[in-house]
């Protein structure tokens, strides 16, 4: 049992996290290249929640934006005040769409692996880690 | 002509007018939104960050040349693009010494050219970064053909809406295609590598 329990505990902690029923993933943050970084994950949920904060021991803020693409192809950030995840729909975050942006972000190294608390209305405080790569990985790998 | 010539002249010209209309199709082998007809660079002028005068189509001439309007504080599209094509010229090794990237702040309030030369070593030393004042800013915008950026929110923390894609002229002088943002690694790499091919002289 013992056994079992640390062997759970190792996997919250490895690049994830999850609470009841809640569950983050692939939390990738774009290498910071300026005085603003972009974060991306995932979440799974088995409720209706709201992402409405975070934060990071490496930013002096975090805030929650959303990067719309118009038709004339002209792009425009916007701060939002939570995500919404329900059990039909994922909430996720990702390049040219909703993200969390670290204000005046550290210099960090590719590889680099970064925590982040992710306070949900419900779900209360989620820490994950998040691993640093090349912003360009962070649109994910080509299928083809 | 007799009447059939004439429909089937008609169905060519509308089959080709489809084929070449501005979505994302591909033209011949690029996979980027391909320009129905390259057109010519446009010009104007701005100032490098050596505080030099950097006239665009007399410095970039001869050259496979990407153009990007952006800001440093931009967290999400910006660095996406910049790393992508600084990543898809390391992987194109005849690429060296004869493309150019330019980038345009949008954001001459903040993006000093100290600024814009730390950003864009990032991601290649070789990047030429670009300021003005704001009119000089919109003047070029207006000869790319893009829609003016636009300055949104107060205070220090706003953010710049504008054009999101990437415009690439051959060594020919000429626009081939548009990169929107989302390209794919391999679609920068086929079109860096493909539009590469065509030399100065070639139209």
């Amino acid at each position: 049992m013992r056994t079992a329990l640390a062997a759970s505990l190792a996997l919250v902690t490895v690049g994830c996290g999850s609470t009841s029923g809640l569950e983050v993933t692939e939390a990738l943050l774009g290498q910071p290249t300026g005085p603003n970084a972009a974060l991306y994950l995932s979440v799974t949920s088995d409720t209706e929640d709201r992402l409405v904060a975070a934060s990071t021991p490496v930013a002096e803020a975090v805030e929650l934006h959303e990067t719309s693409i118009a038709e004339d192809g002209t792009t425009s950030m916007h701060p939002v005040e939570a995500f919404v995840v329900t059990p039909a729909e994922p909430l996720i975050l990702g390049p040219g769409g909703k993200h969390l942006m670290l204000v005046e972000a550290d210099r960090l190294e590719i590889g680099d692996a970064v925590e982040i608390q992710l306070e949900f209305e419900t779900a209360g405080t989620v820490a994950v880690t998040a691993e640093v790569v090349s912003p360009a990985e962070t649109l994910g790998h080509d299928h083809g | 002509m007799g009447s059939r010539g004439l429909i089937l002249t008609v169905a060519i010209l509308a089959l080709l007018a489809g084929a070449c209309s501005g979505t994302r199709v591909s033209q011949g082998d690029l996979m980027g939104v391909a320009m129905a007809e390259p057109t010519p660079k446009p010009d104007f002028t701005l100032t490098d960050t050596d505080g030099e005068r950097f006239q665009f189509a007399e410095e970039t001439e001869g050259k496979l040349t990407l153009l990007y309007f952006g800001y440093t504080y931009c967290p999400d599209i910006c660095p996406v693009h910049l790393a992508q094509i600084a990543e898809a010229f390391d992987q194109i090794p005849q690429i060296s010494g004869r493309a150019t990237v330019v980038f345009v702040s949008v954001d001459p309030e903040r993006d000093t050219p100290e600024r814009i030369r730390t950003f864009l070593d990032n991601f290649d030393s070789g990047f030429v970064g670009l300021t003005g004042t704001p009119e000089e800013i919109r003047t070029a915008e207006e000869a790319v053909g893009v829609p003016p950026s636009v300055k949104e929110g107060d205070g220090e923390d706003y953010t710049v809406g504008h054009a999101g894609q990437v415009f690439a002229w051959a060594a020919d002088g000429l626009l081939y295609a548009q990169y929107p943002f989302g390209t794919r690694q391999s679609a920068w790499i086929n079109d860096l590598e493909l539009l590469s091919r065509i030399t100065p002289g070639e139209a």
